[in-house]
């Protein structure tokens, strides 16, 4: 096995391109990584990568389990949390998903809602977003012990 | 040093376990690793089965009842703290949900509802797991 030690990796044909045979795995344009697909299209890296998520506690003091790109979390009130990123999104126009348990059986609580904005709170800000939570049979607000969210989109 | 740079954009691979890369506005780079899906599943909620008509990482599926199955992972994640979303197709699905039992190292569980809040057989049940693998 040999090892190439190199600081930079310059295509031969194409300067931004890297080939294997002759199909293109790598190329790079401004702020835009591609790869080969699993079919022979190209796919960005950066757009499907997700730029945060994060899984909380929502209940009691709230808290992370675990998280990527989040600065922190604010019990906004009840059932309503909002999601402040440690590097911010280029706009406001990403994909945001929260994610939440139902405890089914028990309270029913956590059924998956959207983005809120019934608390006058801005709900998708290029540095947060806000989610929300109900309980599915009465529709109240409601605390869940599984809360948090996924983001798709353009970082700044 | 660990770079591969093309065309000034930069893979940096010098922290054990981590690769980032320049994000899209080039003010802030973005952890590839994190980033990434460790799992997803498309799968046929109906009949016996539940085969998966798609997936990555995810080595078998199981129905575990109306609407609630699980699956299998290929590689197993490293916590039980990951984020998963769920959701689903189905002439009365509204809404999906990790099962109240369905955070484990070696597996996911998807419940998918109907409006009222019943669980119901999703014609495809769909989640997407983010976080560490082992």
């Amino acid at each position: 096995m040999s090892t190439l030690v190199t600081n930079t990796i310059t295509g031969l044909s194409t300067a931004a391109n890297i080939t294997i045979g002759s199909t293109p795995v790598v190329s790079a344009s401004a702020n835009s990584l591609t790869v080969r697909g699993e079919g022979s299209a190209q796919t960005s890296v950066q757009q499907g990568l997700n730029k945060h998520w994060v899984n909380i506690n929502g209940t009691g003091t709230i808290a992370a389990r675990d998280s990527f790109n989040n600065s922190s979390i604010t019990d906004v009130n009840t059932g309503t949390y909002q999601f402040t990123f440690t590097n911010n999104m280029g706009n406001d126009d990403y994909c945001a998903a929260n994610i939440g348990k139902m405890n089914r059986g028990t309270d029913n609580n956590g059924g998956s809602g959207g983005v809120n904005t019934a608390d006058g709170e801005a709900d998708v800000l290029t540095s947060s977003f806000v989610v929300a939570y109900i309980n599915v049979a009465s529709q109240a607000d409601v605390d869940v012990a599984y809360a948090g969210g996924h983001v798709k989109g353009d970082l700044a | 040093m660990s770079v591969l740079e093309l065309n000034g954009r930069i893979f940096d691979a010098s922290t054990t376990g981590t690769l980032t890369l320049t994000g899209e506005g080039g003010a802030a780079t973005t952890d590839v690793t994190q980033g990434l899906a460790k799992a997803w599943v498309n799968l046929e909620g109906t009949g016996s089965g539940v085969p998966a008509r798609d997936s990555f990482n995810v080595a078998s599926t199981t129905d575990t009842g109306t609407g609630n199955y699980s699956q299998t992972f290929t590689n197993n994640m490293s916590n039980d703290d990951y984020a998963h979303n769920v959701s689903g197709r189905g002439s009365t699905v509204c809404f999906g949900s990790p099962n109240d039992g369905g955070y484990a190292t070696s597996t996911m569980a998807l419940y998918l509802f109907n409006v009222s809040g019943s669980l119901v057989d999703a014609t495809y049940a769909i989640a997407t797991l983010h976080g560490d693998l082992a």
